[in-house]
C-alpha cells in the first residue's frame, strides 16, 4: 500500500518535472529561503515499528547548488500495536547539494546530523525509562519542484542511525523516513 | 600539561602575523556525524556535533568542535562521551581546497572530555571530567563548491589523565569451563594511558566569510 503511494507520486512528479523541463527557466538560485511543514512516516525495520510525525524543515540557499537546512520531527504516534516506543522527536541540522537543471526540478542530497529525544516503555531498577537524547547520523535524498514564484513541492527521503541508551532502555532508532508536502518560498536576495 | 593551553594563543600570534595571506581568517561552519570505535569491549557508537574553522594561513587550518557520543556497550550498558576540543589542520596539497579536488591533511588537537558510563549488572554509575585528551590523525576534504566542502576524518583519541574503562566478564558459576552471564566491568583508571578512541568523522563545512 504505502509502496504503491510513494510510486505514484515519484512517477506523477517525474512527469510533471519533465513537462516543465522543456523550457528553459531555471528556478533555484541563491537567496532562495523555503519551509515546509508537512506529516511523515517513518519504518523502523530493526523493531518493526511504524511512526508518524509531523515534520517540517527551513532551508536556505546560500548558493544555487548548495543550501543549509534544519529540519525537525515531531513524534506523534506508532502505527504498530504495542509498540514499544513512546517518544522520538528530533532535530536535524545539515548541509544539502542541488544538481543543476534547467528547470524547476531541484533534486537533492544532503547529510544532517541530528539529535532525538527518545523513550520507551520499558522500566528496570524499579523506574520507567526517563527518556534521552540519542545522537544521530541521517542522508536525506529528494527533490523539491518549484511551479511557482512562492511555493513549491519538497518530497524527502530520509534515513537515520541513532540508539536511545538509559538505564532502562537500549532502543536502535534506525529508521527510514518520507515526507511530501507543499511549502513555501520566498526571495530574500530579490531586487524588484 | 599545562602549556597545552597556550596552543591557541600561539596559533592566533599566527594568525595576526599572517594577514598577508589571502586565506588567512577564512571561517567555516559545520556539522558533523562521528563514529567512534576500540572503546568498549568491541563495541561502535555513534555521535553528533557541530564544528567551526578557523584558516591561519593557505596550508593551515584549525578546527573547534563539539560533539555527543553514545555507545551501547553489547547491551551491557552504554557510555556517553562528551567532547569540546581544537585541532590544527596541515593541507598536505600544494593548492589547497580546490573545487572539484580532494585535499588530505593532517591534525593534531587536544580537548576536553566527559565520560558517563552505566553498567546494568548492580547497576553502575561511572562519570569523569578531564581537560587531558589529546588527538592526532588524518583526513580529506573535499571542496564541492569553493565555499561548501565535506570532509571524512579519522583519529585517536588518547584519555591522558584518569579513563573509565569497560570489560565484559562473566559471572564465576563455580564449574569452569561453563561460563556464567556475561555482564560490564567498569573501573576508573588514573594515570597517563594511550588507552583511548578511533574516531571516523563526517562534516561538511560552509564558509560564511573572513574574520
Amino acid at each position: 500500500m504505502m509502496r504503491n503511494f510513494i510510486l505514484t507520486i515519484a512517477i506523477f512528479l517525474s512527469g510533471f518535472s519533465y513537462s516543465n523541463a522543456q523550457n528553459d527557466s531555471g528556478f533555484v538560485h541563491k537567496g532562495i529561503l523555503a519551509g515546509v511543514g508537512t506529516i511523515g512516516v517513518g519504518e523502523m525495520l530493526w523493531n518493526s515499528t511504524s511512526n508518524v510525525y509531523i515534520t517540517g524543515n527551513l532551508e536556505y540557499y546560500a548558493q544555487k547548488n548548495v543550501s543549509v537546512r534544519g529540519d525537525a520531527y515531531f513524534f506523534v504516534n506508532s502505527l504498530t500495536q504495542n509498540s514499544q516506543l513512546k517518544q522520538n522527536s528530533s532535530i536535524y541540522f545539515g548541509a544539502f547539494y542541488h544538481f543543476p537543471t534547467h528547470s524547476g526540478f531541484d533534486p537533492l542530497i544532503g547529510f544532517q546530523p541530528g539529535i532525538a529525544f527518545a523513550k520507551t516503555t520499558d522500566s528496570a531498577y524499579g523506574k520507567a525509562d526517563p527518556g534521552a537524547a540519542a545522537p544521530l547520523f541521517s542522508v536525506v535524498t529528494g527533490f523539491n519542484f518549484f511551479g511557482d514564484k512562492w511555493f513549491h513541492i519538497q518530497v524527502n527521503v530520509r534515513y537515520a542511525v541513532g540508539q536511545e541508551s538509559t538505564e532502562q532502555s537500549q532502543f536502535r532508532l534506525n529508521e527510514w523516513s518520507f515526507n511530501f508536502g507543499l511549502g513555501w518560498n520566498i526571495d530574500l536576495l530579490s531586487k524588484k | 600539561m599545562k602549556n597545552i593551553f597556550l596552543i591557541p594563543f600561539i596559533l592566533l600570534g599566527f594568525a595576526a602575523s599572517a594577514q598577508k595571506d589571502s586565506t588567512s581568517g577564512q571561517f567555516s561552519f559545520g556539522m558533523r556525524s562521528t563514529i567512534s570505535t576500540f572503546t568498549d569491549a568491541q563495541s561502535v557508537g555513534l555521535g553528533s556535533g557541530g564544528e567551526f574553522r578557523i584558516r591561519i594561513t593557505k596550508h593551515m587550518n584549525t578546527e573547534w568542535y563539539g560533539d555527543y557520543i553514545n555507545t551501547n556497550i553489547q547491551n551491557l550498558g552504554y557510555r556517553h562521551d562528551g567532547h569540546i576540543g581544537w585541532s590544527v589542520l596541515f593541507y598536505l596539497d600544494k593548492e589547497p581546497l580546490s573545487v572539484g579536488k580532494v585535499t588530505p591533511y593532517i591534525l593534531a588537537g587536544q580537548c576536553f572530555d566527559y565520560t558517563d558510563v552505566h553498567a546494568d549488572y548492580k547497576n553502575v554509575n561511572m562519570q569523569r571530567w578531564s581537560a587531558a585528551a589529546a588527538q592526532g590523525g588524518f583526513g580529506i576534504t573535499y571542496n564541492i563548491t569553493s565555499r561548501f566542502d565535506f570532509s571524512a576524518l579519522t583519529q585517536y583519541m588518547m584519555h591522558l589523565g584518569t579513563n573509565v574503562e569497560t570489560q565484559v566478564e562473566h559471572i564465576d558459576l563455580g564449574a569452569p569451563p561453563i561460563e556464567g552471564p556475561a555482564y560490564l566491568s567498569v573501573t576508573k583508571k588514573s594515570g597517563a594511558s594511550l588507552d583511548g578512541h578511533l574516531l571516523i568523522t563526517f562534516s561538511v563545512n560552509y564558509r560564511l566569510g573572513k574574520l
